[in-house]
């Protein structure tokens, strides 16, 4: 335990681990390689990246070599190998497969599509060669013959069948090589979200999906932001951040995420404007994500800048019944709020008692919304032919987004709220009639109880959008006490201060018994 | 054929162990660095990969499996949303997963699919099925052995039968290195020493066609809190991770192309080591059960992120007294007075999580090169560090799911063939507890109390010899889903493969509430997602902060505050509070309200204490009305703790030792451990219960309605199930062996008819059928069994785990300010 044991171990460690150190001339390991040359095509620079197309290729030429160990030519090589650009794809699928005529294929054209930040094109000698699965005789790795005579036929249990339709049962040489990095810009958020006019992307999809992005946040090194990325929410498994889209006249919107972190992120704040955003791009039931993010923050000083979240879009009856309104705000700032023409109830048929079924119709009342009968915290959506049936009840009360909206306008299932602390609010606009449901979760507010406020007017309710493809899909939620007011005669906060909490302390996670 | 028995491996031998403390690794391996240039591992190996002079690009591919926890035969298992997603099966569908023999499959195919192969495991290998509680981790280890596994770093759960037989199962069984940097050990021989020293190393080198890949091993803290109390029964004394991790990969870097980090910290401590460090190339992680497709993307040298381009040498917030080395970081008192920064250039280090319980075998692909303008961090080669060798310019990754359609390895079937007949013969693991209709989850949506967890309190404080005030036990410790359909023993040990007892104390109303309070403060670190579950008791526990008086008291340490949670005590620049400071404790979580048991009069307007609401109770405080199991007639009010009040309680004796971090219950000394398993409390507790469909109104024996056909079966219990007559004799089998279908024929004896579950039918003769997939004569083995029938008398008696048992989620842990 001293500096001195260390020293007298890894010495004699070096000693024993490098006899290599001292051979006289080097000897080379075994691997072949194959070596990729961009030999044509804009190549982009870290400062001029290329731009990002998911459907539009950008094609590049290469060069690639079969090249032995000491780096000559391995002229004796035929074979195939795979073609794939990483990240991003390889649009023409006849040139994922190539094969090289005396170790060389010159001048191949690869087209890349949804490429982003530093992208490569890799090839590799994975052993396969390709034929027509219909073809008779069929291919090697599917004629029930043990061709390379290793005790193992056809694919899947012979480790040299790529697939089915490999023409061979030997193994590649498994040799790869790599080409110099393409420079394409980052995508910023409404791109992972799927919003892209250019390529009919709607913003309801990822156009990244489970695939490792890093955001373009605005951040140009030090001081310098094109636009602004900030922190507008904090949860107890993630938050959310909003490209601001200062740059971008319209701006198009679909400009938020939510990072789920597992956990609260350590030491983050609203109002914090983020430098590096990376995670993996995924839509968990419909609503886009960043999984496991890594981020880089300018925390934020108040002495040194304004807060620059948003002010939220205050959405009417309309918004609520445009999917795509409510899409594009999907994971930013929205209110609902009690002015003028338009007032927003907490639904008053909202209490923990059965529905009861009157001649066969269930009625939902004050006290009771519930449709889970059996008690076991979930809905039976499959008990339709049953009596009582979940699925029948929640028909009822629930309904199953715009296109099949409950029949009881003013029912907020209990069961929802009970397992989830989702309710619904009915907002009205007496200038024309008209009116839309939008559910809500309040579990942020300690001190609102929406069941006790069933039937009220509220002032405002401030939240995040969230979308969940297996139920009532659009939720707004509060982030805090601050983004509910329940007077409709006090204005809510404002944005540089509402939910403003102090910075977050670090946070253990462990998986421990 | 692939490169890997080509291999060669250096580590240090076991004599020349390093022990020593992390600051002296960091400032010696730096020496070390700059006076060994270039130094190749292996005797025999090429001494480089690229043509003399030139460089090259090269591909390193890396097989990852990580916590199998026994789970080496394979199992039925649930499919969930990411399972799914990673395209394990489909949605909701119970499907056979898992098993090393599938395991080794894939990685030897995959391994005689790459170049430059290793295959790395993130360790646990033991618990987690019963297979580990009856020979201690024996067939993990070969199977890890046989499967060709080149080197694995140690788990917390390696430790669960205790150093000595981690010690023993890994010298007798394991041909591969164990790797643990982050342990350092007492000194050989002595009492406190059981000789982990001599089944671990720091570290491995491998020269793979002249490619140098040093692989570091990081072994887990979080998990094995007992570590920092010196000394303790592992016998290992924690070194600080960054500058542990620091400090071998100074000392590798000279001689290695290759940094790669096998780890069992834990995804958050994977981040933060790597952002603490410089020269790390990849981290092959485990802990979390997690699959990250692709794998994280995080820059190195960014200790301070919104500042990134140093590390610290010497690292200020790093408690380190010269006098007592071994690092403590609850040590406040001691913060390093040598501070300085070492200037580094930020690189893109991957982090690698391939999942759990032998459901994936993870394959990345390195693409690498050591071209300065290829290999640097910025694209500028002035910005290559060339004692980094080879860097990472892109990478692949592939989750290979492990389910029934791939082979298995037959070496590892016949290795594991005396231990699966072993189990047959000595406990039957197919032994049927009960039927699950729709399963129990483990989880609740509001982050509570959940349906299994409730289960299992419940079990724990109603049995019999135990009867308590109230009951806990820790989520953490329950680690599967029951999965709908037959309730087996061997789904148990899943369930809970831990042999805890239940340990029975008596506590103060004080110590209840720091208890509480202790578990808010956890649960809140955890995405305020409960570390408790409770029987006998209600508790609100808030994740945002606490209304409570005190929250904001004077403080001078942590355990002055409400929780005692480490980091509680600030002072006014929000640092940890020093000695001589003015603090005040900042509490983000408590227990907000407490109840236990329930109020026996509640005055003379009410002396059964009959709610519907809290203000019908006499403290009208928030919860204290439980209408959980009212069924709308009302509910009772909920007793409020009282300090000086004096409480049994029951919980396992891991706890109760302090595991988790329970200091609160290891200092009580009424402690007296009943010696009760607590699965075997589950498992009673379940058998116990009637049958689905039970009713003593129906006047049978079973409590189940008489039948001569199925149609007699309409009117039977059970809200959205169908019911059919079970008659001996009188079923026909219809289905398939994966999935039965059993159509009852004829007319019945009322006297023996009952009416049952019909998904309990046809998926108990499933079951059965199964059973017969193994047999020589199969239809003859069908033939015998006659599983419709059997199904059918044996769903008369099994009992129902349903919410009629307990396993719902009825609010009794609320967590609020999510």
């Amino acid at each position: 335990m001293n500096r001195a044991g260390f020293s007298l171990a890894a010495l004699a460690a070096i000693a024993i681990l490098g006899p290599g150190c001292t051979a006289a001339s080097p000897t080379i390991g075994g691997g072949k390689r194959l070596v990729v040359e961009l030999t044509n095509g804009n190549l982009g620079t870290p400062d001029q990246p290329l731009p990002i197309s998911v459907v539009q290729p950008t094609t590049f030429t290469v060069n690639i070599t079969a090249e032995l160990p000491d780096g000559s030519t391995d002229t004796s090589f035929n074979g195939y190998v795979n073609v794939i650009a990483q990240p991003g794809s390889v649009s023409n699928l006849d040139i994922t497969n190539i094969q090289l005529q005396n170790g060389v294929y010159q001048s191949l054209q690869v087209p890349v599509v949804a490429a982003f930040g530093e992208t490569h094109i890799w090839a590799d000698d994975l052993g396969y060669t390709p034929a027509p699965p219909n073809r008779n005789p069929p291919p090697e790795c599917a004629n029930g013959i043990d061709d390379n005579h290793n005790g193992l036929i056809d694919y899947p249990a012979d480790p040299g069948c790529y697939s089915p339709t490999d023409d061979t049962e030997d193994l590649g040489t498994y040799a790869s090589g790599s080409s110099d990095t393409i420079y394409f810009q980052l995508p910023r958020i409404q791109l992972v979200r799927g919003y892209d006019p250019a390529d009919n992307g709607n913003g309801n999809k990822t156009l990244f999906p489970n695939t490792q992005v890093s955001i373009d946040t605005g951040w140009r090194g030090g001081s310098t932001y094109d636009f602004s990325t900030i922190v507008i929410g904090l949860t107890s498994a993630g938050f959310y951040v909003q490209d601001l889209q200062s740059d971008e006249n319209p701006a198009p919107g679909y400009g938020g995420v939510y990072a789920y972190n597992f956990e609260t992120p350590a030491f983050m704040r609203v109002c914090d404007r983020v430098q590096v955003l990376s995670g993996t791009s995924s839509d968990f039931y419909g609503f886009t994500e960043l999984n496991y993010p890594t981020w880089q923050l300018e925390y934020w000083d108040p002495t040194q800048r304004p807060c620059l979240v948003p002010e939220p879009t205050v959405l009417g009856v309309a918004d609520l019944n445009n999917d795509n309104t409510l899409w594009q705000n999907e994971a930013t700032l929205v209110r609902v709020e009690s002015a003028g023409t338009v007032t927003v109830t907490i639904a008053s048929h909202f209490g923990p008692e059965d529905v009861p079924i009157v001649n066969g119709n269930y009625v939902p009342s004050d006290d009771a919304s519930n449709c889970d009968y059996d008690h076991d915290g979930k809905i039976n959506y499959a008990d339709a032919a049953s009596t009582p049936s979940e699925a029948n009840c929640a028909a009822v009360c629930t309904g199953n987004g715009l296109t099949n909206p409950p029949t009881d306008y003013d029912c907020s299932e209990y069961s929802q709220y009970a397992s989830e602390n989702d309710f619904f609010f009915v907002v009205t606009d007496s200038s024309n009639n008209s009116k839309a449901r939008i559910q809500g979760d309040a579990s942020a507010a300690d001190l609102f109880d929406p069941v006790s406020a069933r039937g009220s007017v509220i002032g405002a309710f401030t939240g995040l959008v969230s979308y969940f493809s297996g139920g009532t899909q659009f939720t707004i939620q509060a982030r805090c006490q601050d983004d509910v007011v329940p007077d409709r005669n006090t204005a809510p906060a404002t944005s540089n201060v509402a939910c403003v909490h102090p910075r977050t302390s670090s946070a253990i996670n462990a998986n421990s018994q | 054929m692939g490169l890997r028995h080509m291999a060669r491996r250096c580590g240090l031998p076991g004599f020349l162990r390093l022990r020593f403390a992390a600051l002296a690794l960091g400032a010696s391996a730096a020496a070390l660095a700059a006076t060994e240039p270039g130094c190749t591992s292996g005797a025999t190996g090429p001494s480089q990969v690229c043509p003399p002079g030139e460089t090259c690009d090269v591909r390193l591919t890396l097989l990852h499996t990580a916590d199998i926890h026994s789970r080496i035969f394979p199992y039925d298992l649930q499919i969930l949303q990411v399972d799914s997603q990673l395209g394990l099966g489909t949605l909701d569908e119970v499907k056979n997963v898992g098993g090393v023999a599938r395991v080794s499959y894939v990685v030897n195919r995959e391994r005689a699919r790459a170049d430059r192969v290793l295959h790395v495991d993130s360790g646990d290998i033991f618990e987690g099925a019963p297979v580990f509680n009856y020979f201690d981790g024996e067939p993990e280890a070969r199977a890890s052995s046989m499967m060709g596994t080149d080197v694995m770093v140690i788990g917390n759960h390696e430790f669960d039968d205790g150093a000595i037989n981690a010690v023993r199962q890994m010298q007798k069984w394991a041909d591969f290195p164990l790797l643990a940097a982050n342990y350092a050990f007492p000194a050989a021989g002595t009492a406190k020493d059981p000789g982990l020293d001599t089944i671990l190393k720091p570290f491995m080198l491998f020269n793979l066609e002249g490619l140098r890949v040093g692989v570091i091993g990081m072994a887990n803290f979080s998990s094995l809190g007992s570590v920092f109390q010196q000394p303790n029964s592992l016998g290992i004394m924690p070194l600080n991770t960054i500058e542990t991790a620091q400090g071998y990969v100074d000392l590798l870097r000279p001689m290695v192309d290759v940094v790669v980090v096998l780890s069992h910290l834990g995804l958050d401590v994977d981040e933060r080591m790597v952002q603490g460090t410089t020269g790390i190339d990849v981290v092959e992680g485990g802990h979390n059960h997690i699959v990250i497709n692709p794998p994280q993307t995080i820059q190195d040298c960014t200790a301070d992120p919104s500042s990134p381009g140093y590390v610290w040498a010497v690292n200020p917030n790093i408690p380190f007294d010269p006098s007592h080395p071994v690092y403590d970081p609850a040590d406040t008192l001691h913060q390093h007075p040598n501070s300085f920064r070492r200037f580094c250039t930020p690189r893109n280090v991957l982090i690698s999580h391939s999942g759990a319980f032998s459901k994936y075998v993870g394959r990345l692909d390195l693409m690498l090169s050591n071209d300065p303008k290829r290999a640097s961090p910025t694209g500028n080669p002035d910005d290559y560090d060339p004692t980094n060798g080879f860097e990472i310019v892109s990478s692949t990754y592939v989750p290979y799911p492990i389910d029934d359609t791939v082979p298995d390895d037959p070496n590892i079937d016949n290795l594991l063939l005396p231990y699966e007949r072993y189990l047959d013969q000595t406990v039957d693991l197919e032994l049927l507890a009960g039927f699950s209709p729709q399963g129990a989850s483990r989880t609740a949506p509001q982050g509570g109390d959940s349906p299994m967890g409730n289960l299992i309190s419940d079990s724990m404080w109603l049995r019999l010899g135990v009867q308590t005030d109230f009951a806990m036990t820790n989520t953490t410790g329950i680690r599967t889903d029951m999965i709908p359909g037959p309730v087996t023993i061997e789904e148990m040990f899943n369930i809970f493969p831990f042999n805890n007892t239940i340990t029975k104390m008596q506590l103060s109303g004080t110590e209840v509430q720091n208890m509480f309070d202790f578990i808010a403060g956890r649960s809140q670190s955890r995405g305020c997602v409960s570390q408790a579950q409770i029987a006998g008791s209600r508790v609100i526990l808030n994740c945002s902060g606490c209304s409570r008086g005190g929250a904001n008291a004077n403080c001078d340490s942590d355990d002055q505050c409400i929780g005692g949670v480490p980091g509680s005590c600030i002072d006014g620049s929000g640092n940890d509070c020093l000695p001589g400071e003015q603090c005040t404790c900042d509490v983000s979580a408590c227990a907000e309200q407490i109840y236990i048991g329930y109020l026996s009069n509640c005055g003379p307007g009410n002396p059964n204490c009959v709610c519907t609401a809290d203000k019908d109770c006499p403290d009208n405080l928030q919860g204290q009305c439980d209408t959980s199991a009212s069924q709308g007639s009302g509910g009772s009010c909920l007793a409020p703790l009282v300090l000086t009040n004096v409480y049994d309680f029951a919980t396992s004796n891991y706890l109760a030792a302090g595991g988790s971090g329970f200091k609160v219950l290891q200092d009580n000394t009424t402690q007296l451990n009943t010696y009760i398993e607590q699965r075997d409390a589950v498992i009673d507790f379940i058998r116990n219960a009637p049958p689905c469909g039970y009713s003593t109104s129906y006047g049978t024996n079973e409590g189940l309605m008489a039948c001569s056909t199925d149609a007699d079966c309409q009117g039977a219990q059970g809200p959205g199930a169908d019911f059919v007559c079970a008659c001996p004799g009188q079923v026909n089998a219809t289905g398939t062996t994966t999935s039965q279908t059993c159509i009852t024929s004829g007319s019945c004896d009322p006297n023996v008819g009952r009416c049952v579950r019909q998904d309990c039918r046809d998926d108990v003769a499933t079951f059965h059928e199964t059973a017969c997939q193994s047999s020589p004569n199969t239809s003859q083995c069908n033939t015998d069994l006659d599983a419709c029938s059997l199904a059918g008398e044996e769903c008369k008696l099994l009992s129902c785990v349903d919410e009629s048992l307990g396993a719902l989620t009825d609010n009794r842990v609320e967590m609020i300010g999510r």
